[in-house]
């Protein structure tokens, strides 16, 4: 019998409740349950192909503590002998460790919650046939919009999720979430050249399919006339929203957290309360973006979400901790703690960004522009940011798709540059901050310019 | 198992379905991680369930099970037929399967001495021990010292409208050790070594590759990098180390050629079988199995996740682009025999085509040799991984490396990126070593559509590539 979407949380508290009954019949000194499951269809759009799956994230966590000894294990899928055999499996490893952690404390206790975000109905009742439509639409959409299309390559995703966790010392919360999501990388071909673009849309309801792919197919056909820079110099790089929110994502990753700091790898363990950027940059880790299909009213191991001011006026303010570092650092808890991965059970809970916003400025990007004398405009997914060494936080990356700006004004494109500089320092090397509110890649980022980065191209 | 399956394939079959592939994954993975000598995590993780592949009408469908009750798994196949039935009338291009001949007892057992899931708890820990131990006497200004230990181990079976029966058992093992000294100034420099791949105990014990050798390397190699200085920004000749040199072939070559990419023409060398892309130092292979020695750590891998033999596949031979990679949909629209290349990272995700072993050959250079053909540029040495675009363009990271004039090394460089246009790239490959290494891991590994940390090896020689690009501070 199928489960309607209501009854999913309290579906999930009661495999909590009897996990934690078993685990405490087996004689556990604390115990965690992290029980998860999600249903998607994901349908890729390659040129032409339809190649549809059914998407899921099912299954348990279990930490288990022992003295002061954690173990924790992991099963796919939410029947009761998963459970118990995650619950007895991390029973095992802790009983079998002889080193006592002696910072750890105690799991999250607390009654609050967060605010879920609204859940869009639409996910719930679109059809498979609807969703591989939406797909096919994309394609031709693309194909029709220009001769120089040649390939279409993306996915479709929609569905929805929900989570529990619950704990001995008398935790036992849930919470959900609906999600559509689209990306697609098109690609244009002229005299042996080819360039592509792409386009993503993220939302907690079924995507708009019309339009995507012609825009896509609009904006790969622009790029077929970029041309080298031909220099390499420091310059002036204004980033568009998309851009700029991966760059701020590489700046605050690893430097903000409470584990690296504790553990001595952020390049701002010792400069809170101190100015670290210009002083018209805020930032905040935000829970509670009611649009981001990442809003739910609590974190990984049962916190409240919610939103953590981070840098004001250029001043760090706050470090980002679960429940661990947080009890070590001597800091309120902001509800970070995250489990990754496409199979979030099998992660332990780790400190990690929630959505990052950025306080907008006044200009919109061409006005932006307008203060640059000379630079560069990078627009798209940069290359490298992920592979970037986050302790010295010295970065070189390409952009793929960036324009020229000449006398203020955005023109020609560019074949990819490398754009290098220092992710911490960058925070101080910022120009002006631009006005645009929407949620893109990796939060509610606006156009960002900076000076004094290296550029070859 | 194979009874249970093949009854539920024939009852799609008989409700329409032209093809069902059925996957039983069971892998136990245990990882233990100490982080300034405290551990960090010690876990154990069960991924055990059946997946449906069902064709219909040139559309396919994917489903899943973890309850392995009888009445679920049989749902999950029929939610996989059901996909393939909503994506039938908006296929422009049709995924069908060409026969193959049924494989039947086909039961393959790993080949190694000491199988690292047989050991007890304490011995693993106490090689993360040594690590810590070596690394602490070797270091210099330590900030932070993390040691990890990882295996993987399991069944696969798989059976589909063929009749065909497989079953084998990967395995992994993983040990590595990063350290991240601070200098003076306060600028945090991390270095790693690691042992990885389709390997017993027994390649833990080998001279230069035992815990100790990777933490005292670790250690040294990050306190070089307290007195490194950044890379220049341009265009330099290089020499890339073999791990650098893997990525290359993986991250930056390897994808170009997968069947999926090359179908939906995502990729600049889909129309270029048969043309000259490198130069004649440039012969790329993606296999199944590497034979293992103590140099080449490579995954085990004997069937793909659609039943066929994993084979040994040129890509490129002196330059020449020889063959793709396939899944058995992707061989069937190119007219072209599967590869063995459908994988997919665990029972939650439908088989796509993906690299296995993936590695450039090696050439006669001897390192000194190869740094006096480099003359001056940079030699870029291990990896922070890297990516490519369907144009071409891509991006390595080296984690670090050296200016290197006359042929001599003259200071170390803090982690260096190289960049380009790929199809550029291999024309100006002038030379290659004699060593080969590869290694595959447990702890990272390849992401594609959705499906992360798949193992895959990476390997090769040191190569020297004229005219990089590097991304570096002016």
């Amino acid at each position: 019998m199928t489960l309607d979407f209501d009854d999913w949380e309290s579906d999930l508290l009661s495999r909590v409740e009897r996990g934690l009954k078993f685990g405490t019949s087996r004689g556990v000194d604390a115990l965690e349950l992290y029980i998860t499951n999600s249903k998607s269809l994901n349908v890729k759009i390659k040129t032409g192909m339809i190649d549809a799956t059914e998407g899921g994230n099912i299954g348990v966590g279990c930490r288990c503590v022992t003295g002061k000894r954690i173990g924790f294990s992991s099963a796919s899928g939410i029947t009761d002998s998963a459970i118990n055999f995650a619950i007895e499996s991390a029973l095992k490893i802790s009983k079998t460790l002889t080193k006592e952690d002696d910072r750890w404390k105690n799991f999250v206790l607390t009654t609050e919650k967060g605010k879920n975000g609204p859940i869009d109905d639409s996910v719930l009742e679109i059809s498979n046939e609807k969703i591989v439509n939406g797909a096919n639409l994309i394609f031709h959409e693309a194909k029709n919009c220009d001769p120089r299309i040649i390939s279409i390559e993306g996915m479709i995703s929609v569905g929805y999720g929900a989570f529990a966790v619950g704990n001995t010392e008398g935790l036992s919360k849930s919470s959900r979430t609906t999600f559509g999501t689209m990306e697609a990388m098109f690609g244009a071909s002229e005299n042996n050249k080819i360039k592509s673009y792409v386009n993503v849309i993220i939302g907690r309801g079924v995507p708009k399919f019309e339009g995507f792919g012609a825009y896509g197919a609009q904006n790969a056909v622009k790029f077929l006339k970029s041309t080298p820079l031909n220099q390499t110099s420091k310059m002036n790089v204004l980033f568009n929203n998309l851009t700029a929110s991966q760059l701020i994502w590489g700046s605050l990753y690893n430097s903000v957290s409470g584990k690296s700091v504790i553990e001595g790898r952020s390049a701002f363990a010792d400069k809170l309360n101190t100015q670290i950027g210009e002083p018209f940059l805020t930032i905040h880790d935000n829970g509670q973006i009611p649009e981001d299909p990442k809003m739910v009213a609590i974190d990984d191991e049962g916190f409240p979400r919610k939103k953590t001011l981070l840098i004001e006026k250029g001043v760090l303010k706050s470090f980002i901790f679960d429940q661990y570092y947080s009890q070590i650092h001597s800091a309120e808890n902001t509800g970070n703690a995250k489990r990754g991965g496409p199979q979030s059970y099998e992660s332990m809970p780790s400190i990690a960004l929630n959505t990052i916003s950025v306080e907008p400025g006044t200009k919109d990007i061409k006005e932006l522009a307008s203060d640059i004398e000379t630079g560069i405009l990078a627009s798209g997914f940069l290359m490298g940011v992920g592979h970037s060494e986050f302790v010295s936080g010295d970065f070189s990356i390409v952009a793929p798709t960036c324009h020229k700006i000449e006398n203020g004004e955005i023109t020609t494109p560019i074949e990819p540059v490398t754009i290098a500089g220092n992710f911490y320092k960058a925070f101080n090397q910022i120009i002006a901050i631009g006005n645009e509110t929407e949620l893109t890649y990796r939060g509610k980022i606006p156009s960002m310019a900076f000076k004094g980065f290296t550029i070859s191209g | 198992m194979f009874d249970e399956l093949q009854a539920i394939i024939s009852k799609m079959e008989s409700k329409g379905a032209d093809f069902v592939e059925a996957r039983y994954d069971e892998l136990l993975i245990r990882t233990i991680i100490k982080d300034n000598e405290r551990i960090q995590e010690c876990k154990a993780m069960k991924q055990a369930g059946i997946g449906f592949n069902v064709y219909y009408k040139g559309a396919t469908g994917y489903a899943f099970s973890a309850d392995l009750s009888s009445a679920a798994i049989e749902q999950s196949a029929i939610s996989a037929l059901g996909i393939a039935k909503a994506g039938a009338s908006a296929v422009s291009i049709k995924s069908e399967i060409e026969p193959l001949k049924s494989i039947k007892n086909v039961n393959i057992k790993p080949d190694i001495r000491e199988p690292a899931w047989l050991i007890e708890f304490d011995d693993k820990m106490e090689i993360l021990n040594r690590m810590e131990t070596t690394a602490k006497e070797y270091g210099k200004d330590i900030a932070s010292l993390k040691v990890f230990y990882g295996e993987l181990s399991g069944e696969k079976i798989f059976t589909n409208s063929e009749r065909t029966e497989i079953q084998w058992y990967p395995f992994l093992l993983d040990v590595r050790c990063i350290v991240t000294s601070k200098t003076p100034q306060g600028d945090l420099m991390s270095a790693s070594d690691v042992r990885a791949g389709s390997i017993g105990l027994e390649q833990l014990k080998i001279k230069c590759y035992t815990p100790e050798d990777l933490a005292k390397n670790s250690a040294l190699w990050a306190k070089e990098k307290m007195t490194a200085k950044a890379a220049p920004a341009g265009k330099f000749r290089a020499l890339c180390e073999n791990v650098l040199v893997g990525v290359l072939a993986h991250e930056s070559f390897g994808h170009l050629t997968e069947g999926d990419f090359v179908v939906s023409k995502a990729t600049p060398i889909h129309d270029k079988l048969g043309e000259t892309l490198g130069s004649e130092y440039v012969t790329i292979i993606d296999e199944g199995i590497t034979p293992r020695d103590e140099k080449i750590c490579s995954m085990w891998l004997p069937y793909d996740d659609q039943g066929v033999k994993a084979e040994h596949n040129v890509l490129i031979e002196k330059g020449v682009l020889k063959e793709y990679l396939h899944s058995r949909s992707t061989a069937k629209l190119l007219n072209v025999k599967p590869t063995g290349n459908a994988r997919a990272v665990n029972f939650t995700f439908a088989p796509i085509p993906r690299m296995r072993n993936t590695y450039f050959i090696s050439g006669d250079l001897t390192e000194e040799e190869a740094l006096k053909q480099l003359d001056t540029g940079i030699y870029a040495i291990d990896t922070l991984g890297g990516q490519v675009e369907m144009d071409g363009s891509f991006l390595f990271k080296a984690v670090r490396g050296y200016w290197v004039e006359n042929g001599e090394k003259q200071y170390p460089l803090k982690d260096v990126t190289l960049t380009g246009n790929i199809l550029e790239l291999l024309k100006n490959v002038e030379g290659a070593t004699k060593d080969l290494v590869i290694f595959s891991s447990y702890f990272g590994g390849c992401g594609k559509d959705g499906q992360e940390s798949l193992p895959c090896g990476i390997g090769g020689p040191k190569l020297i590539i004229d005219n990089v690009r590097f991304g570096g501070e002016k």
